[in-house]
This record gives C-alpha cells, structure tokens and sequence, in this order.
C-alpha cells in the first residue's frame, strides 16, 4: 500500500513517516504543500495532509483531488475546531487528526479507512 | 466579551495546550511557573525575546496579534530531538522546522480552546528567529502576555502580543 503524506513541516512529515514506518507501511510519497500533492499522488492508496501550508493549502488540495478520485483522505492538521473539522468533511475529506497526536492514532485511521 | 476574561481564558488555554503538545509529541513533562501580563501601550522597541531560538506566528480575525515560544538551544534540541526519537548536536533544519512546528501546535490548540468559547481567529504560518540573545520587538499598541515554563529539557517561554483595535 502506497502513503501519501503532505505536510510543510519536514518534521513532521517525519513524524508521519516514522509512524507509519512502524506500523509496516513504508511505500510513502512526501509532499511539501497542496500543489506537490496534487503532482505525486497518481498511484496512491491512502493520503495524510495537513490543512495549513504555504502555495496550494491542504482544503483546496482536497477539493482539486476529489474531482478525480475517491481514494481516502486524512487531514492531519492543528485546525481543530467544530466549524473547520466539518467544512474538511464537506470538501470531501473521509477522517481527521488534531494535532498533536500519537502515532497509534495515524495507524489506527489507516486500519479503519483501508478495511471499510 | 471583556479583555479581562479574555486574558485569563487565553493565559489558560496556553498554559493547557502547552503541556499537552510537548507531552503527546516529545514525551516531555512540563511545569508552568505562572504568568505576567503587561497592560497599556508598550513602546517601540520593548525587547522581548533572549534565548537562542524563537518560533513566531500571527494571528488575525477576531483578535490580532503574535504567539512567541522561545527556547535556548539546548532545549530545542531536546524537544525536537523528543519529537522525532534522536539527539541534536547542533540546531540545524530539524530543529529549526520542529519549533516552528511547536510553535503551531500550541496556538492551534489554544485557538481550538479559545474557538469553543467564541473567541475566533485565524492562524498564520509559522517562522523562526535564530540567534543568541536575539532580540524581537514588540508591536505597537500592543498588550504583552509572557508565560514561563519550567521542563527537564529546560526553562522556556511563551509570549502574546494582543494588538489594541
């Protein structure tokens, strides 16, 4: 299975990458903003992005990507409130992470998406 | 809603979303030593931060005005060295990204805290300061609010700037 994480943070996309790593999943594409994403994820399976990021923001990513597919998508973001976790939802993103988060909670959203 | 309130429910809510992003992301456990708040127009050049590594981010809507949290580098490299499961000699691009990243984290989740009692605001991206005892400058018309914090990484702190519509 192919991983998708978009996040401007290196950090944390290695934060991303190590939980995922330790979970057994390490086909992963990285992704510095919405634009990059929209470039890399061709083939893959299950997406991770955040909602803040500079160039291409992860709700217009959203948004540009469901026009062509209906894979699953995670935002992983410190966006928490009621009013923004569901104009995410509307957009068509499939579940949601507040930061900060353990890394269980990354592999649990992949179990829960991929086996449904 | 009053501008006392608000300041005690912020000072809170930062205090609450500190320890909780340092404890989940860097399993470091984090004490806070109180808070000071200085009321009125501050004046050009109010030096503020004096450590060694600073994340900035701004926020606007509702509210205006800045979230600091500054480290020494030892610290940082703590933290961030937490965050990612390895130890920093220097503070290279790593450290510098996981503190902007803190940084983030913390005024998310505050704001989060603060959203749900009607206080709104939208947050910038974040940036970091670096150099020895560098100094910020304090906006203009700007109530200052610094938070202390005490960990076994070391003594860090965070300051608000609330701009005075």
């Amino acid at each position: 299975m192919k991983v998708l994480v978009v996040d401007d943070s290196a950090v944390m996309r290695k934060i991303l990458v190590k939980a995922l790593n330790e979970g057994g999943h390490t086909e992963i594409v990285e992704a510095g903003n919405g634009q990059e994403a929209l470039e890399r994820s061709g083939d893959v399976d299950i997406i991770f992005t955040d909602w803040n990021m500079p160039v291409m923001d992860g709700l217009t990513f959203v948004k540009e990507f469901r026009k062509s597919s209906k894979i699953p998508i995670v935002m992983v973001t410190t966006e928490g409130g009621q009013k923004e976790v569901l104009e995410a939802m509307k957009s068509g993103v499939n579940d949601y992470v507040v930061k900060p988060f353990k890394p269980t909670v990354v592999l649990g959203k992949i179990e829960s998406l991929i086996k449904k | 809603m009053s501008e006392i309130l608000l300041k005690d429910d912020l000072v809170q809510d930062f205090i609450d979303t500190t320890k909780e992003v340092l404890e989940t992301m860097a399993n470091a456990k984090v004490t806070s030593l109180g808070s000071r708040e200085i009321d009125g127009t501050l004046k050009d050049l109010d030096v503020t931060a004096c450590m060694d590594i600073t994340g900035v981010l701004g926020f606007s809507g509702g509210r205006r005005g800045s979230v600091l949290v500054t480290f020494s580098a030892e610290t940082a490299m703590k933290f961030v060295g937490g965050m990612l499961g390895m130890e920093f000699e220097e503070m290279d691009g790593d450290v510098r990204d996981g503190v902007g990243e803190l940084v983030n984290m913390i005024a998310g989740g505050a704001k989060t805290k603060l959203q749900a009692k009607g206080i709104d605001f939208q947050l910038s991206i974040p940036n970091t300061v670096i150099g020895s005892n560098h100094q910020i400058t304090a906006p203009q018309s700007s109530t200052r609010v610094c938070m202390d914090f005490e960990s076994e990484a070391g003594p860090f702190f965070i300051e608000v700037y609330l701009k005075q519509d």
